[in-house]
């Protein structure tokens, strides 16, 4: 029992046993330290290690064994878990990309259809206005006063056809009392800033978008109870404005009339308002500006040398909506 | 997504497992681990740094061989120490049967050339060098003994797990370390009267 009791492996109770006998008969005292010795002396041999080179050896050898040995033994690698969950992932994202392009597709054709609907009713209205200007032409058609704008119309209707010869432009004259076509507002859902918008309109000039002023210079002076419709390369309309006409405006017709006024006297530097002033107003635009709800509105008048009555200044201004505040205007020559 | 963990503080059991679900750097880190036991082991076994060194190569390539068949029942080591066992007595067989079949061819021819005499000698002289006074007591117990008294005083396992290790009963292990240590016993003994009558 004493080797078992060197090495520790009897019970509790067994190795009382055994410190009890040793204690007591010398023999077997003798012999235990004895063994004991045995198992210092061998337990305190060196640990045989291997040599740098040999480990190096041996980790390049697990390594390419493993290679060559094991293709088969290695079931899955770990991340191909993963892999299922992120392919499941993947195809997710896209199913829910296509579903979501389903639901835009429709949201966009309403868009479209809502901007050809309003260049229907634009039509429609120009229509509906011909006929009433040609009735409103046929019953003035004794006085002279109506010859007269009416030769000066067509004169300028057939300058701008066979020197621009662009077919969409429409030239109309209306006389006063009669029903203009809708306003030409877009609303937009964009918050303005002021150097953005002085951006946008140094741009537009830069790109010639504008390019009717050569054209509007031909019609120019304007004739105060024409109202023009023009629409240029880009569809963009271009409305004349008249001090009367702007009253028939629903909704806008107070803040227009204002508005024109104050441009017009920004632009002139005069204090005094004409009777009737030219100004021409290319879009009205609903928009946010700088976090206040407001009007962007974009148009050519007379510069300082208002007495040839042409209009050479280009402006973009925006108005508050409620207050008819100015917030910003901008002006180029 | 990668988890970054420090293979470092896994125990054995987990490593391998990992190892055979493709994490090759799990193995790494076991052959770093275990390397210095298995050569150590080996060369108790050998008796010889070439001999240990071809043992320790075989062992990690039969642990790579055989890592899906750890099943856990054992310690890794346990295990691992087995593979070490029977790869040492594979080497030692193969190496009789070597030695005899030489042994006839140099009955035939006779021959022994002066290299073949000089790589012996440097070869004891490395040896030598290399083994320790344990190992030359221990040199003087049979295999069977030798490998129990190893397991036992140097690595510092348990009668059970040597018994799982070299796949005998335990009374049989018990037997052989107390067989072993009588003769060891008697060994120091005569050494120690030895060095008396000097």
């Amino acid at each position: 029992m004493i080797p078992e009791y060197v090495d520790s492996e009897l019970s509790i109770n067994q190795n009382k046993k055994v410190e009890e006998h040793i204690k007591t008969c010398p023999d077997c005292k003798k012999y235990f330290n004895e063994i004991k010795g045995v198992k210092e002396f061998i337990s305190s041999s060196a640990f045989y290690d291997l040599s740098f080179d040999k480990a190096k050896k041996l980790a390049k050898l697990v390594r390419e064994k493993n290679i060559e040995i094991h293709p088969t033994l290695i079931p899955k690698p770990i991340w191909s878990r993963w892999q299922f969950i992120s392919i499941i992932s993947v195809l997710a994202i896209l199913l829910l990309g296509v579903l979501l392009l389903q639901f835009y597709k429709p949201l966009y054709t309403f868009h479209k259809m809502e901007s050809a609907e309003l260049a229907e009713d634009l039509t429609k209205g120009l229509s509906t206005t011909e006929e009433a200007v040609s009735k409103e032409f046929g019953n003035g058609e004794d006085t002279v006063e109506g010859e007269v704008k009416d030769e000066e119309v067509a004169e300028a209707e057939q300058s701008v056809v066979t020197e621009e010869g662009i077919v969409e432009r429409e030239l109309i004259t209306i006389k006063p009392g009669v029903l203009v076509p809708q306003p030409i507002i877009t609303v937009s859902e964009n918050d303005y800033t002021q150097n953005y918008i002085d951006e946008f309109f140094t741009n537009q000039k830069s790109e010639e978008r504008i390019s009717t002023e050569e054209t509007i210079e031909q019609i120019l002076p304007i004739d105060t109870n024409q109202v023009l419709l023009i629409k240029d390369d880009y569809d963009k309309i271009l409305y004349k404005s008249i001090k009367s006409k702007v009253l028939q405006f629903p909704h806008f017709d107070e803040n227009l009339k204002i508005l024109e006024s104050e441009i017009y006297k920004y632009l002139t530097g005069q204090e005094q308002l004409p009777e009737k002033f030219p100004l021409l107003i290319f879009s009205v635009e609903k928009a946010r500006f700088e976090g206040k709800d407001a009007f962007i509105i974009s148009g050519i008048g007379p510069g300082k040398d208002f007495e040839k009555d042409k209009l050479t200044k280009q402006f973009v201004c925006v108005i508050e909506a409620g207050t008819n505040k100015m917030l910003h205007l901008k002006t180029i020559d | 997504m990668t988890i970054k963990f420090k293979r470092e503080k896994i125990n054995d059991e987990k490593l391998i497992r990992y190892y055979t679900r493709g994490d090759e750097e799990a193995l790494v880190q076991l052959v770093k681990r275990h390397q210095k036991n298995i050569y150590n082991l080996s060369f108790r076994f050998m008796n010889n740094s070439q001999d240990a060194w071809d043992a320790t190569q075989e062992t990690f390539i039969r642990l790579i061989k055989r890592a899906k068949s750890f099943k856990g029942a054992s310690k890794f080591s346990t295990w691992l120490y087995r593979i070490t066992c029977n790869v040492c007595k594979d080497i030692l067989i193969k190496r009789k049967k070597l030695i005899s079949d030489s042994y006839e061819e140099l009955k035939l021819t006779e021959k022994v050339t002066y290299k073949n005499r000089f790589n012996e000698v440097s070869n004891r002289i490395l040896e030598a060098e290399e083994t320790d006074k344990v190992q030359n007591l221990l040199q003087k117990l049979p295999q069977n003994l030798r490998i129990v008294i190893v397991l036992n005083d140097i690595y510092d396992l348990k009668y059970k797990e040597i018994s799982e290790i070299l796949n005998i009963p335990l009374g049989t292990v018990k037997s052989r370390i107390s067989r072993s240590r009588e003769i060891l016993r008697n060994i120091l003994k005569e050494e120690k009267e030895q060095k008396i009558d000097f």
